[in-house]
């Protein structure tokens, strides 16, 4: 689910980055150092908003050492993957114990108990792929799915999806 | 739903005596729920008096809490019994989820994270501790689970008749140099170096370290399309490579554009958790009776019963392995006596100027190896069929009778690992060979790789002369060896290009075009030889003598028992200067 959230980060600055830019620099190396990062709290930093709005405090030197430190506070958009969520993803990797797929940044495996018994992972077909009547599922496609576990990792998340349910499955 | 035996753990202080069970069939448990009460015998510390310590023995009471969530089924033990040692089951209780195939952490079945640890000391993600899968890490499973996916995979792969067939990629299928040259030779259609490296494939690749990317020189070894799209047919194919993910991509898209003979069945060092060894057990963890490997190193594999091992492809001359910095460094296969005629020298040296042609000019690749070997493969094939046909007409009757439930489903297969060595065998069966000037100098010749090799065919090698020997091999008529050999007129003397045939071919080709001319007059040449020799270990005793001391694999003296004795190859490697002038041109 996607929120827009309040944040900051205290960024340290050594004193050769005193100047005129320096607020610009600021913004800059939040947005280096923020966006893309994922952590358990939050999930996934996906955006910072108002880019030039960012609100940079006026910094307190740090005692024998002349750098400063600035608390900045930002907006960002974050993503957050929960338990019981539909979402999109598509389809990395095929094997026969099930496939991979790509929410976004969030890798979700979904493995063939939790894919309706009418579809049969066939390894013959180039790609290899998961068919039923109706239905494949390849490298490649587009699948609807329900997480129903993730986890956190150092700096990722990982997530265990399932589409034996109404609605889900190959979009 | 699945039932669970619950085993003891060695964790416990047995024997173990079964004091009270607390939980009736049928009621739902927790993890970490009491399920008995038990009796142990320890020695305990006592203080006595203020200072004064003592073991007294004593006997305590203590807990067995559930490991696993569930509803209890029955007990297999009853209070008062006693338990001598731990992996004694119980009681089974049957769970929702047994957690068998678990991705990144979590129960891929249930969702539920695993990665917890609490007193018990009893880990769920140890359930599934089987990582079997070709691109990925995150992905586990439990023995039971792995069994049941080897099993499903096998009977398709017998219904089709196939094998499985193990890639290597690094001078097994293909060779690959990162020398800028050949990008310059290869863009100028007048340079005289164009023909032989117009169908060099290039591709770069960039990581981390090298933003703008290296260019890597891809040379397919000759034949390899039609042999892949033959032996597809036969084998289910499989990349096992010690390159990186990038780079075994980049080579999998030159050899397999349309991904129909690999498709996703690539595992590189990314994945393989080893970087010194391959590993069946890593992609068949269960059974490998339908695996055959084609590897051009026979180590990284411990000389596996399931290898055929190749001759190395070496179209750069000299570039070698570009993938092998991990490995032990490959032991030196002569390409000069192999079958597998390099086209393009490359000096090992930084001057890259100094590159030179040599070889057919016209660049001809002349490598054969994958004409040898897809007939090997087709044999390999039809005699592992023979034996399951043969297996499979014998069972029938037997299986209407008293097939059960326990009758294992691998039992009675053929196995690879049985039909190949026996056919490997008979190939040099009754073959006594001895080297000459082609193992180096004091080298135990039970690890080097053409001895261990040769004997895997039933070669029986030698390391002395002695009259039960049938072939010399050797590089050159000048040594010592050889003369003795000549004397003797049914030793054949033969160059090691016989040598790799008969081991490329799996026949034992015969000698005529490799026998090595001896001069008539070796008599006269012996003399002279001897001579030179003996004025030579004068002075070369000198030389190891004052080496020993600081360098033991010069390890040239005959006392060493070193293996090759001839005072030719021996002046050779301790003074090769001086032996560009004298040796005696044979």
């Amino acid at each position: 689910m996607f929120f827009l959230k309040d944040l900051s980060l205290s960024i340290t600055l050594h004193p050769s980055y005193f100047g005129p830019s320096m607020h610009s620099y600021l913004r800059s190396k939040l947005l280096q150092d923020v966006e893309g990062t994922c952590s358990g709290e939050y999930g996934y930093i996906i955006y910072v908003m108002d880019g030039m709005r960012i609100d940079v405090d006026k910094g307190r030197v740090i005692p024998g050492s002349g750098g400063a430190e600035f608390e900045v506070k930002y907006r960002a958009i974050v993503w957050k993957p929960f338990k019981g969520e539909v979402v999109d993803a598509v389809v990395t990797s095929v094997n026969n114990i099930g496939f991979f797929a790509d929410v976004g940044p969030l890798g979700v495996f979904v493995s063939t108990k939790l894919i309706p018994s009418d579809m049969r992972f066939d390894p013959n077909l180039n790609p290899p792929a998961y068919v039923s009547e109706d239905q494949t599922i390849e490298k490649g496609s587009h699948v609807r799915l329900k997480i129903v576990g993730t986890r956190v990792d150092v700096g990722e998340m990982f997530a265990i999806g399932s589409i034996k349910e109404d609605y889900l499955g190959v979009l | 739903m699945a039932d669970t035996d619950i085993t003891l753990p060695w964790t416990l202080r047995y024997p173990i005596t079964i004091v009270q069970l607390l939980v009736a069939p049928g009621t739902e448990t927790r993890k970490n729920t009491p399920l008995f009460t038990y009796r142990y015998k320890t020695t305990i510390t006592q203080t006595r008096g203020l200072n004064e310590e003592v073991e007294v023995p004593a006997e305590l009471l203590a807990v067995f809490e559930s490991p696993v969530e569930g509803t209890i089924g029955k007990w297999t033990v009853q209070e008062g019994d006693v338990v001598e040692k731990a992996g004694q089951a119980v009681l089974t209780i049957t769970e929702a989820c047994t957690h068998a195939i678990q991705f990144a952490g979590m129960c891929a079945l249930c969702g539920k994270d695993l990665t917890f640890q609490d007193y018990s000391g009893y880990q769920e993600s140890e359930r599934a501790n089987i990582k079997m899968f070709h691109n990925t890490t995150g992905l586990a499973v439990s023995m039971e689970e792995a069994e049941r996916i080897e099993k499903s995979s096998t009977m398709a792969l017998l219904a089709a008749r196939k094998l499985i067939l193990v890639v290597d990629l690094d001078q097994t299928v293909i060779h690959t140099t990162v020398d800028p040259l050949i990008g310059e030779w290869k863009k100028d259609p007048t340079d005289p170096h164009y023909p032989a490296v117009k169908d060099v494939y290039s591709f770069s690749l960039q990581d981390a370290a090298n933003p703008r990317g290296y260019w890597y020189y891809v040379k397919v070894r000759p034949g390899l399309p039609e042999f892949l799209e033959r032996i597809s047919h036969l084998y289910e194919l499989h990349i096992y490579t010690m390159a990186t993910k990038s780079y075994a991509a980049a080579i999998s898209k030159i050899i397999d554009p349309d991904g129909k003979y690999f498709g996703d069945r690539v595992l590189t060092r990314d994945e393989s958790g080893n970087l010194e060894q391959k590993n069946l057990q890593r992609l068949f963890p269960v059974h490998t009776s339908l695996v055959t490997i084609i590897d051009d190193r026979g180590d990284v594999w411990k000389w596996s019963s399931n290898l055929i091992k190749v001759i190395p492809y070496e179209f750069f001359v000299g570039i070698g392995d570009i993938n092998s910095g991990f490995l032990p460094k490959a032991q030196d296969v002569k390409a000069t006596g192999s079958t597998s005629g390099g086209t393009l020298t490359m000096t090992a040296d930084a001057d890259t100027d100094t590159l030179s042609e040599s070889g057919d000019p016209s660049g001809a690749d002349n490598d054969k190896e994958l004409d040898s070997l897809e007939p090997v493969l087709v044999r390999v094939h039809t005699e592992y069929y023979k034996a399951y046909d043969d297996v499979k007409a014998k069972e029938k009757p037997v299986n209407k009778r008293k097939r059960t439930r326990s009758d294992h489903w691998r039992d009675g297969l053929p196995d690879i690992k049985v039909i190949m060595p026996e056919m490997k065998m008979n190939v040099l069966n009754g073959t006594v060979i001895l080297f000459s000037g082609t193992i180096p100098l004091g080298a135990n010749i039970d690890t080097v790789d053409v001895v261990i090799w040769a004997r895997s065919f039933g070669a029986t090698i030698v390391k002395e002369f002695s009259t039960d020997i049938t072939h010399l091999i050797a590089e050159r008529v000048g040594t010592k060896k050889v003369q003795q050999a000549a004397r003797h007129s049914y030793i054949k003397i033969v160059s090691p290009a016989w040598l790799y045939k008969c081991l490329s071919t799996w026949t034992k080709v015969p000698v005529d075009d490799y026998i090595l001319e001896v001069p008539e007059n070796n008599a006269f040449d012996a003399e002279i030889d001897g001579d030179m020799a003996n004025d030579r270990n004068a002075h070369d005793d000198v030389d190891v003598d004052s080496t020993d001391g600081s360098d033991g694999s010069d390890g040239s003296e005959d006392s060493d028992g070193s293996f090759d004795e001839d005072p030719v190859v021996r002046s050779l490697l301790i003074n090769p200067p001086v032996l560009t002038d004298d040796v005696p041109v044979a």
